[in-house]
């Protein structure tokens, strides 16, 4: 059915090209994957920082957009959810500000990565019953939650 | 039985009369002094940094191009921290950066700024001091280059980049602005860390607040108001919120050294006094100075 298959030419050219990619293979996808990994959490990170700083807008200076503060509390909740897994091992290179911490102190990044998810989803529950003292005080929580993971696993240029 | 054991033992030690104290016993002076201590960033260097590290009892690392510092400890501990000092000694290692032995300190210990705080203050934050937990733990030595080992030449330190004197307002400007001049100058020491030095380790007079690259490797950047390179951009609202919570303009939150900073010390101010230190750094002039990228 398939004749070319025979010839041991190509068979063995065939086996080469195989042989080749698993070779090769995860060398080049793992350098691709890990530079991907880096732009999708620092694009992650970016969105973060965005709905905080318009969860600040609205909950510290008043801005006019009530309506839409869940919308952004429930974005933060979910985005925690688990951040170490936007660090796996191997993507510590390049264009990162992460700290080779994140990879040495694995306990502490995950411990400090549920404080950060655990705050966010306070804040978010906060906004949800509309407490408004809640939810400064959520906001202020997790900005500390930020700031303590941005100390010791952050380089800041 | 036991009010008779305690009466001298309170004639001696209790409050003064002319000391107010609150409900809870303490005085005025040494809430003062506790955030005194808050506005002087003192607890970033005298306190290491892990979850159950002792308060005030030393041992934080500080990087510097001369060598890794150690924070000491100035727990009221007799033997190992400041509990063998008097007030005049305390008043001294932060007007004249002397020890009580009188040893030239190395200015990590930023008495550059200190220097610059009022009496009062000082006898407010030694006020404090002596209510701090006694921790029993021995300093440990500064691990420096060769030539910084030798303490007397910090004595040619000082004459080329120490003038020890206490704040003076400048009567041509508003209150709010000399107490942020004074709360950057004399207490949190923002200067210390923002500025060039030059090459023999002093600040760069000329180039004050005007951003440096840290002994650590992080920037601390320009702080003067210039759009491009300093904080033009950033409003007193921004500026504010960055003292209080960390947060920068995009949502991005403070790290490394700056996060400390603000949790351990501007976080705990009252919002008078960020929004003086705002109003300091606001009306600075404006110096175009990009940091350096790192090694």
């Amino acid at each position: 059915m398939y004749p070319m298959l025979v010839n041991s030419r190509n068979l063995f050219f065939g086996a080469a090209i195989v042989l080749g990619l698993v070779a090769s293979g995860p060398v080049h996808s793992f350098d691709d994957g890990a530079e991907v990994t880096i732009d999708y959490r620092q694009g992650l990170m970016r969105a973060l920082g965005g709905n905080m700083a318009a969860t600040a807008a609205i909950v510290v200076d008043g801005a006019p957009f009530r309506d839409n503060l869940s919308t952004h509390t429930r974005y933060i909740a979910d985005a925690t959810v688990d951040i170490p897994a936007l660090f796996p091992e191997g993507s510590d290179f390049g264009e990162t500000d992460a700290l080779p911490s994140v990879w040495e102190d694995v306990e502490k990044y995950a411990e400090l990565s549920r404080e950060s998810h655990e705050a966010a989803v306070a804040l978010h529950e906060a906004v949800e019953q509309g407490d408004d003292a809640e939810i400064m005080a959520g906001f202020r929580t997790l900005g500390q939650s930020c700031r303590s993971c941005h100390e010791d696993f952050r380089r800041r240029d | 039985m036991v009010a008779t054991l305690l009466f001298p033992f309170l004639l001696v030690f209790g409050p003064g009369s002319a000391q107010s104290s609150d409900d809870d016993g303490v005085s005025e002076q040494v809430r003062q002094g506790e955030y005194l201590l808050r506005a002087g960033g003192c607890v970033s260097c005298h306190t290491e940094k892990a979850d159950d590290a002792p308060f005030l009892a030393g041992g934080r690392a500080i990087e510097s191009p001369f060598g890794t510092f150690y924070g000491p400890n100035i727990t009221p501990d007799p033997e190992t921290g400041i509990g063998g000092w008097s007030e005049d000694d305390f008043a001294r290692a932060l007007r004249h950066g002397i020890s009580p032995g009188g040893r030239h300190y190395y200015p990590a210990f930023p008495y550059t700024s200190y220097t610059r705080m009022r009496s009062e203050d000082i006898a407010a934050l030694w006020a404090y001091l002596q209510t701090v937990e006694p921790v029993r733990l021995e300093d440990r030595a500064h691990e420096l280059v060769w030539y910084a080992r030798f303490r007397p030449g910090l004595r040619v330190w000082k004459f080329l980049h120490f003038r020890p004197a206490e704040f003076e307002p400048r009567p041509d400007a508003t209150e709010e602005w000399n107490r942020g001049a004074y709360l950057s100058g004399a207490l949190a020491h923002c200067a210390e860390c923002h500025s060039p030095r030059t090459r023999t380790g002093g600040l760069d007079p000329e180039r004050l607040y005007s951003g440096a690259r840290m002994g650590d490797g992080d920037a601390a950047p320009n702080i003067t108001p210039d759009r491009e390179t300093g904080i033009g951009r950033w409003s007193p609202r921004h500026l504010m919120r960055y003292l209080d919570m960390g947060m920068d303009p995009d949502g991005d939150f403070a790290g490394g050294a700056m996060g400390d900073v603000i949790g351990e010390g501007t976080s705990h101010l009252t919002d008078e006094d960020r929004r003086a230190l705002v109003v300091y750094l606001r009306e600075l002039d404006p110096i175009e100075n990009r940091v350096p990228p790192a090694d």
